[in-house]
Formats: structure tokens, sequence, C-alpha cells
């Protein structure tokens, strides 16, 4: 979590958004989660008992970090956070040069 | 049997206050004939502060005791020396507390597991026929779902039907379609399927109409070089928003849990 509060620090200014998928907490661990790690930016909460997000991501894995392009093209795909620093710096760098 | 099941849960209604009263369970509800109507919302809010905080001392005091002890403290659990109270603001007419108590059913130890469906039954009948436009009645409907075990399936399903014909809300719909649903399973596919169809038709746009799309997607579909799957999505907060919306940004979608 760090990791991505630093991500959404750094990125304040530009066109970017991370979006948290919570899957399976139960509403008091999702609250408890939230304040402890300083999560301030949006999630969809799915509950326990379905994760419709996650299924149409067939997500197997996590984490997992989906990144997009401005169009909604998928440019990235995996479990590493440190690899999603570099591909939305270079996307965003692509986006402005356009 | 639409009809049936509305006209009963009506009848049920109106007869509620008294029913509930003359049951053994509903201890002090005879608070409620010429009860005033519908008391202010704070009342009840005030009140799940005061037992949520009980709960909590309760939990300290039952940590801290020998199992003896123990043993006598869970005979008078919060949720028994509270439920008059609010047996009594549900007769007047709060639905929230209608629903608590239904929520609640099984931390009453004085409900045997055996007459919970007895319980439940006019209480969720209650709720569907006088609180369906309440803000809150999605979990009304979550309710109904995650307590089908005690009510029947044939009940629940039954519930849903009148929720789908009486709601204008495209989440309850949605929610009570895709539970109807998931209730009926194998019983009886085809009708099912029409169910989820439906949420597609009707309802695309929310959580349930996502659940539905993600029934048919391939995992090729969300590889890399694909156009991301919209999604319709909620906050734990209530709020509202689809993948789209983020359109002409960078987006990270972080798919995660703290457990």
């Amino acid at each position: 979590m760090p990791h991505l509060k630093a991500l959404v620090e750094r990125h304040e200014n530009d066109p970017f958004a991370l979006i948290g998928i919570n899957t399976n907490d139960a509403p008091a661990a999702f609250q408890k989660g939230v304040k402890d790690l300083g999560v301030s930016w949006l999630s969809a909460y799915q509950g326990t008992d379905m994760s419709p997000i996650s299924q149409l991501y067939h997500v197997q894995v996590y984490p997992t970090y989906v990144v997009l392009d401005t169009d909604g093209t998928i440019v990235h795909r995996g479990s590493d956070k440190n690899e999603i620093d570099g591909v939305v710096k270079d996307l965003l760098a692509n986006a402005k040069a356009k | 049997m639409h009809r049936k099941t509305l006209l009963t849960a009506a009848l049920l209604a109106s007869a509620a206050p008294l029913a509930l009263a003359s049951a053994g369970v509903w201890a002090d509800a005879a608070a409620a004939p010429g009860a005033p109507t519908a008391p202010a919302a704070d009342d009840y809010e005030a009140l799940v502060a005061e037992f949520d905080a009980a709960v909590i001392e309760f939990k300290a005091k039952l940590k801290a005791a020998d199992k003896a002890t123990r043993r006598e403290l869970r005979k008078n659990n919060p949720a028994k020396t509270y439920w008059p109270r609010f047996v009594a603001m549900s007769s007047a007419g709060e639905g929230r507390a209608t629903l608590w108590m239904a929520l609640n059913v099984t931390q009453n130890k004085d409900i045997r597991s055996k007459e919970r469906g007895a319980a439940l039954t006019p209480l969720y009948e209650t709720l569907v026929s006088k609180h369906i436009a309440e803000p809150w009645f999605i979990d009304v409907v979550k309710g109904i779902n995650a307590q089908k075990k005690y009510l029947g399936n044939e009940a629940a399903v039954a519930m849903f039907e009148a929720i789908v014909e009486s709601s204008k809300a495209d989440k309850v719909n949605a929610a009570a379609l895709f539970f109807a649903a998931y209730t009926i399973g194998s019983d009886d596919p085809d009708k099912g399927r029409s169910y989820l169809e439906r949420i597609s038709k009707d309802y695309p746009k929310t959580t349930y109409g996502t659940a539905v799309t993600a029934m048919t997607t391939k995992p090729a579909q969300s590889e890399v070089g694909q156009i991301a799957p919209n999604f319709y999505a909620e906050a734990f907060d209530g709020f509202e928003f689809s993948l789209e919306d983020y359109r002409g940004k960078v987006v990270v979608l972080d798919f995660y849990g703290f457990w």
C-alpha cells in the first residue's frame, strides 16, 4: 500500500487514476484496512458474497494490477507492484506528447 | 402466485404489530398498539449506536470471565436485552428496526433455530410491503438471500419476485433477480436464466449487470492488447461509478484484499 500511495501522490496532477477493486473483505475488515493503510483513492467494494469485477477480469492471483491506456486498452497485467511505476510513467509521457 | 404472495404480505403487514406482540418471543411489544407514528430517524441510529457499544463491552466482559461466568453472561447477550426496544421501534413503523431484528435473529437465543423461519417471514413480508422505496432496501434484498436457509428457497424466490414487481430502483430489482436466479439454481434452470437475461436487458448498468456480463466473458477479453471490459461498481459508501468514467486517463486497476 505505501507503494501505491506514493504512485498516487506522484501523479496527483496527471491524467491518472488508481482504482482499487476490493475482493472478499467483510465490512469491518475493509473499514479497518482502509483506515490503517491510508487508502485515499477510489475503491470498488464487492463484499464477501460476490466478486463480479474480479470474475470479469478472470483474476486468479492477488494482488493483480491491470494498467490501461487513456483509450482503455490493456497495456500491462501482473502482480509485481514495481513493474507498474514505469508502465504508468511511459503511458503518461505518451499521452502528453499526443 | 404473485398476487397471492403480495396479498399475504399486505395482510401480514397490517397485522404485524399485533402478531409480534402475541408471539411469546417478542416480549414487550405490547407497547406498540396506540404508539406514536414513525419515530425520528436519529432514534434508530442512536439505538444502534448504543447497541454496538454494548456489544463491545459485552465482548470485553466475556474475554475476561472464566468459563462458568461466560455461560451465564451469554444467556443475556446484548441482542437479547436490546431486542424489546427494537421490537417497539419496529412496531412503531421504523423499518430499519424490523430489518435489524431480521439480521440479528440468530443472536437472540430466545428464538430457537427451528423457529427462525417463522420469526423471519413476517419481518421480511412487512419490509417488502411497506418499506420497498427506502434507500436502504437493498439491504433487505441481501438479507433475504443471506437467510434463505431459514425462509426456505421457494418463499425467498416469491419474495424476490414480489420485490421486482413493486420496486422502481434498478439496483434493487437487479439484486432481487440475481439472487432469485441463484436461489432457483438447478431446480428450474430455464427460469433462472430468464431472470439473468432480464438483468442484462433492463438493468445492465448495475453491479449485478456486471456479474451477468462476467459469466460469459472469456479470459482472452481481459488480456494485454484488449479494450478493458467495462464494469459498474459501487464503493463502500455507496458511490456508483463505471470504468468508462475514467476514459482519457491512465488507469491502474488494483485487485486486492486486506485479508
